[in-house]
């Protein structure tokens, strides 16, 4: 795949096309205009929300998390509308595939839409995915038509399991929720990239833009984040780099990066090298400069190159063997 | 989810929409509310949300109403809000979506 095709290429998960591969989190911001301009920022196209009780009055201001449904303006729903983002409601807080069944039913109802993002977790002292319960219940969710993004862990064989039963796309994490250790297995996140057939998110773990752009370059199709993001110092500052950090990662994946090697390999010709003076040659002394000159001799190294020295230009000219640069 | 009757949430509405005597007490959203005879989902959905509920259980203002509606553990579609009373000791659950990751 060319870079150009690499940069363009649209995310496309369950026949859906997405321009952005950095799906972005609302949680963890209590200022709704702040929480638009991130979302904007990082030019998401695709949200995560959660279910929870109705609580009337439930506003900004009041700490709680914004609630989506009510009016356009001063509510979640609001900002989603206005930027055209598309909303993915999540199973956050459920500990059995019974409960998560039921949220995602609740999700599908005031939602109006098939996609989930099927969170199981077994402790919430870690909110690592319970295996047993998350594959259970994208069998059943599948069964009952929705469209599953399966929050697991970073287990290549689980990952594989959760395609067989019909996720529709595999999200493993990088590191546990809300943590920002960023890729503690970037082996096992590459394997999964490798091995799945449906789209691979990473989600959760991301702390900083350059894990985020490791992300993509291990192969995964997207990227997930939240906090990183929302309780970042400066969200609006953050969420830009995470746009360009998952472009970045992207783009480099299909440049197809350079082999490691142990020793170094010089990317400047060897031939063609100037002759050094003796080392017992008086430098910066003009006279001996001059003299060397009349000889023949060659300028003592270290002392020539100016930007206005035609000199370089010639060796830029010369094309590097290999493809390499000469600088 | 348990309900303590003696201190009930300042957020449900314990007042009967209809003249009809109360005949019973149903649990919404964890909190216990005095139901009576016609009492619907609509009406519970109306009454928590403070928005006008259309028959088809839309809201009258034309915004979409982002709300979903579980009786003991089953979701009820919205269309059926209006057919469906809210008979004592039935547990209900409103929710709408939040911010979250």
């Amino acid at each position: 795949m060319s870079a150009q095709n690499t940069r363009t290429t649209p995310f496309t998960v369950a026949g859906v096309e997405l321009s952005s591969r950095l799906i972005m989190g609302t949680g963890g911001l209590t200022d709704l205009a702040m929480l638009e301009r991130a979302l904007t920022a990082s030019g998401t196209e695709l949200t995560t929300v959660a279910l929870r009780r109705f609580a009337p009055g439930r506003a900004a201001s009041s700490g709680d998390a914004v609630a989506y449904s009510g009016r356009p303006q001063g509510s979640l729903y609001g900002i989603l509308r206005r930027n055209d983002i598309r909303v993915l409601p999540n199973t956050a807080g459920c500990y059995t595939a019974r409960d998560a069944l039921l949220t995602a039913e609740l999700g599908r109802e005031a939602l109006e839409t098939d996609w989930v993002k099927l969170e199981v977790i077994a402790d919430e002292d870690t909110l690592l995915p319970d295996g047993v319960e998350l594959l259970d219940a994208t069998e059943k969710l599948v069964r009952r038509g929705f469209t599953v993004f399966a929050y697991t862990s970073d287990d290549p064989v689980l990952a594989l399991r959760l395609e067989d039963a019909g996720a529709s796309a595999v999200m493993p994490l990088g590191a546990p929720i809300g943590t920002g250790l960023g890729i503690l297995n970037p082996h096992n996140i590459e394997l999964i990239a490798s091995r799945a057939s449906v789209p691979v998110v990473l989600d959760a773990g991301i702390g900083t833009a350059s894990e985020a752009a490791l992300a993509m370059e291990l192969g995964c199709d997207a990227l997930l984040l939240a906090s990183a993001v929302t309780r970042a110092q400066d969200p609006v500052a953050m969420a830009q780099a995470m746009k360009h950090a998952v472009q970045a990662g992207r783009l480099a994946r299909g440049a197809g990066r350079i082999a490691r090697r142990t020793h170094a390999l010089a990317s400047s010709p060897m031939a063609g090298r100037i002759d050094p003076a003796d080392d017992d040659a008086p430098r910066g002394d003009w006279p001996a400069r001059s003299a060397a000159k009349a000889a023949g001799d060659p300028v003592p190294s270290g002392e020539r190159v100016t930007s206005s020295d035609p000199a370089p230009r010639d060796v830029l000219d010369d094309p590097a063997p290999g493809g390499g640069t000469t600088r | 989810m348990t309900t303590d009757p003696s201190h009930p949430s300042p957020s449900a509405v314990t007042t009967p929409t209809a003249p009809s005597a109360a005949r019973g007490t149903a649990t919404v959203n964890g909190s216990s509310v005095a139901v009576h005879e016609g009492f619907t989902l609509t009406d519970a959905v109306a009454r928590l949300t403070g928005r006008e509920i259309t028959p088809a259980g839309t809201a009258a203002d034309g915004h979409p109403l982002g709300i979903a509606v579980a009786v003991d553990d089953t979701v009820v579609p919205r269309s059926l809000w209006a057919s469906t009373p809210v008979a004592p000791g039935r547990s209900v659950e409103i929710v709408t979506a939040v911010q979250g990751g």
